[in-house]
């Protein structure tokens, strides 16, 4: 494990809510929705909260997040 | 001209013709974004032979139609229909790519869930201080005792052990969901174990971020987390 890996996981403990939280299979419904806001340069962590609180919590789900943010700026820019 | 989600789904839904134009446009997206992933992230080429790249795309490309057409009726229209497809691309490549990586990792499956590393970060760096040892040794105490067995087991394997969600939910017979489930009530009984302890947030991320130094931490002159917790 990387040193940013344990200190993200240190970051989870703590950020951790005492209630229910997002869920992998809601949070990947709702994701594409999420990144076009971002896309189209709304506040889309303000719009949607639990969405980005799950991708704090999840580093698996933040990748998918990431990489799919990556490529929409790619296909904006230069297309695919 | 891009379609537009109506257009995307209605052709998508059409026989003949009309829907193999449709799934030959998707997939030739689709390709695309595998490749443009795949050829950005050198992240990825360490579990990936020469030329093998190509052959992932494809039969990424292939999955993600797949998995599209038998779900097109859980798009909801909240997004564009391409951000949708493309989600569904991304979460299947590195799906793919997190399996290989895990089959080729050096983890003795005999061990898997079970040992907690002696020490949990494998760069080198600062000697181990004092302090930083303590931190470790409480953390390990507090993940032995206060999480239930199966909560310890799924901690291991996935956050120290680096076995992705998915093929742990599978070894655990369970789902991805409900494994997301058992970190969380093991981080939340992990959160209140140390808050029980008088340690905070600021005060891990102080002794384990990249700026901490042994020197540093010593420095300062803390209480030892012995010397507090004992």
């Amino acid at each position: 494990m990387k040193r940013t890996e344990f200190t993200r996981l240190i970051d989870t403990v703590f950020a951790t809510k005492s209630g229910d939280e997002m869920l992998c299979t809601e949070y990947f419904d709702k994701l594409p929705h999420y990144v076009d806001l971002q896309a189209s340069g709304r506040d889309a962590a303000t719009l949607l909260p639990e969405i980005r609180h799950h991708m704090h919590q999840c580093p698996e789900c933040e990748e998918t997040y990431l990489a799919l943010l990556r490529l929409l700026e790619t296909e904006k820019t230069s297309g695919l | 001209m891009e379609r537009s989600n109506s257009e995307w789904l209605a052709a998508l839904q059409a026989d003949g013709a009309t829907q193999q134009v449709a799934l030959a446009e998707l997939r030739a997206k689709l390709l695309g974004a595998v490749r443009a992933y795949l050829t950005k992230n050198l992240g990825a080429q360490d579990c990936l032979s020469p030329g093998d790249a190509g052959h992932l795309a494809e039969d990424c490309a292939q999955d993600a139609i797949l998995l599209i057409q038998s779900h097109l009726e859980n798009f909801r229209g909240e997004s564009r229909f391409t951000t949708w497809a493309y989600s569904i691309a991304i979460k299947v490549v590195l799906g793919e790519l997190r399996r290989r990586r895990w089959r080729r990792s050096a983890i003795e499956r005999a061990q898997l869930g079970q040992t907690l590393p002696a020490w949990p970060i494998e760069e080198t760096g600062p000697d181990r201080s004092l302090e930083q040892r303590e931190a470790w040794a409480m953390l390990t105490r507090l993940i032995d005792a206060k999480l239930t067995p199966l909560q310890r087991t799924a901690l291991v394997a996935h956050a120290f052990q680096g076995m992705p969600l998915d093929e742990l939910a599978d070894w655990l017979g369970t789902n991805r969901n409900s494994l997301y489930k058992l970190i969380h009530d093991a981080r939340k009984r992990l959160k209140q174990a140390l808050l029980h302890e008088g340690v905070t947030h600021g005060e891990l991320i102080a002794l384990f971020g990249e700026a901490t130094s042994a020197s540093h931490v010593q420095s300062e002159g803390k209480t030892s987390f012995a010397q507090r917790i004992s």
